[in-house]
């Protein structure tokens, strides 16, 4: 728990990710960086006084749960490496996992440990939410529901803001807050056209970084583990090669490109009563999936933008994309 | 009220842009445009209502000036 927002009344932006959750906030003595993260993850072990003393001896932040010892977070990672046991994840495609019975008590205890306990009764807090793939998402309600509920038992008093909104105002102050938003996480891509901070278009795809790692795991036989592990530390999006994993990597993330691209063309194009946009517009990427080298430069052709429905005046990465929706929540909550 | 809402100039989008950009500060931007745009109600329909209103007034004062005219 942080010690230091006992003190504080200052409002907390929360990025609640498929795989990553994390909070921003105002830096100042007692947290020196605005930015902190947990893994949204857990590992489940059958309760043992030894395991349970072990977890202790090592400091490891850890519940007791139904019969079993639950570690969730950045330890879950550690511990399931000793254990050898595979981790677990409480989100799917930016929701709450229906097949797994921990999610919210994971989700629960990660978010207390991040935030702690609201000092001040009312502390503000926004929160990320994904927006629909569909028309509608009736497990997005629920889900923004369950955390909204986590949230208020903690004392605070939360908002939702959807994932790509908070990627315009994380990122888009020089144009005003116009322009189009894209976070490419872990189950989603999320994007926002928002017009002078107004949304007007959000949606997003259900294809990103678990799809990459499931489907380049099955075709290669590897595990999805060692696909991300590969994916985070030396893939580039920079063609086919020699190397058949590097190429499993290269076809799916090829494929979550152009599906993002089609689907920005193609909302764009069907959308009735769009804003007149006297300028062109910018686009920012952010999220973990767009981090790889050359995953701008395949966007930049996938998109067209010749002949794209509006008129693009730049396409960039964010600086700092691992931490963009955290950022545009906490501008949203010191509004 | 009703009458300063429908004739009030509305900021041009142009306009919020501009004084906008004279606030360097990002979060004082974004609060100044949210600002300006929540300001801006959506046009087409809430001006209907409110045109619709008034004209329900005006034939309701001119209903009530003919009654009381043919009265005396
Ligand atoms: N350096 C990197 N190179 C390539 N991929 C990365 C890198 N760092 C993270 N990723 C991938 O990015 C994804 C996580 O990104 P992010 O934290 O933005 O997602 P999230 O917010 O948790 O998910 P979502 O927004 O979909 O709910 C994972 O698939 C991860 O493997
Ligand atoms: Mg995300």
């Amino acid at each position: 728990m942080s010690n230091g927002e006992h003190e504080s009344n200052l409002p907390l932006g929360l990025d609640v990710g498929t795989s990553r959750i994390v909070v921003a906030r105002t830096a100042d003595k007692a947290h020196p960086s605005p930015y902190e993260s947990q893994l949204n993850a857990f590992i489940t072990l059958p309760y043992s006084k030894l395991a349970e003393s072990l977890l202790e001896r090592e400091g490891v932040f850890h519940e007791v749960f139904g019969g079993e010892l639950l570690v969730t977070g950045n330890d879950a990672q550690k511990f399931a490496e000793v254990f050898r046991v595979e981790t677990r994840r409480p989100m799917s495609r930016g929701v709450l996992n229906p097949q797994e019975p921990h999610s919210l008590a994971v989700i629960r205890s990660i978010i207390a440990r991040l935030l702690g306990k609201s000092g001040v009764a009312g502390r503000k807090v926004f929160f990320s939410v994904p927006a629909p793939c569909q028309e509608s998402d009736p497990a997005i309600a629920y889900h923004e529901a369950s955390i909204r509920q986590i949230l208020t038992q903690l004392g605070f008093d939360s908002q939702a803001i959807q994932e790509g909104l908070a990627v315009v105002f994380g990122e888009m102050s020089s144009s005003n807050y116009t322009g189009i938003g894209i976070s490419c996480g872990s189950g989603l891509c999320n994007v926002c056209l928002a017009v002078l901070s107004v949304p007007v278009i959000s949606f997003a795809v259900p294809k990103a970084g678990d799809f990459i790692d499931a489907q380049a795991a099955a075709v290669t036989g590897e595990l999805a583990t060692r696909m991300r592990v590969l994916k985070e530390s030396t893939f580039a999006v920079n063609g086919l090669s020699g190397d058949r994993v590097q190429n499993a990597l290269t076809v799916y993330y090829d494929d979550v490109i152009r599906t993002l691209a089609n689907a920005l063309r193609s909302t764009i194009c069907s959308t009735q009563r769009l804003p007149k946009l006297d300028q062109s517009v910018p686009i920012v990427l952010s999220g973990g999936t767009a981090i790889p080298k050359g995953f701008l430069k395949r966007f930049t052709t996938a998109l067209r933008t010749e002949d794209f429905p509006i008129k693009i005046s730049e396409i960039r990465l964010s600086d700092d994309p691992l931490n963009s929706t955290a950022r545009g929540a906490l501008m949203a909550a010191l509004c | 009220m009703t009458v300063r809402i429908v004739w009030k100039p509305r900021k041009s989008v142009g306009k919020i842009e501009k004084l906008a950009r004279q606030t360097a500060d990002p979060l004082e931007r974004l609060r100044y445009v949210r600002h300006q745009m929540d300001l801006r109600e959506p046009p087409g329909r809430f001006r209907w209502r409110q045109v619709r209103r008034i004209a329900a007034w005006i034939s309701a004062a001119i209903g009530v000036a003919l009654l009381v005219w043919r009265i005396h």
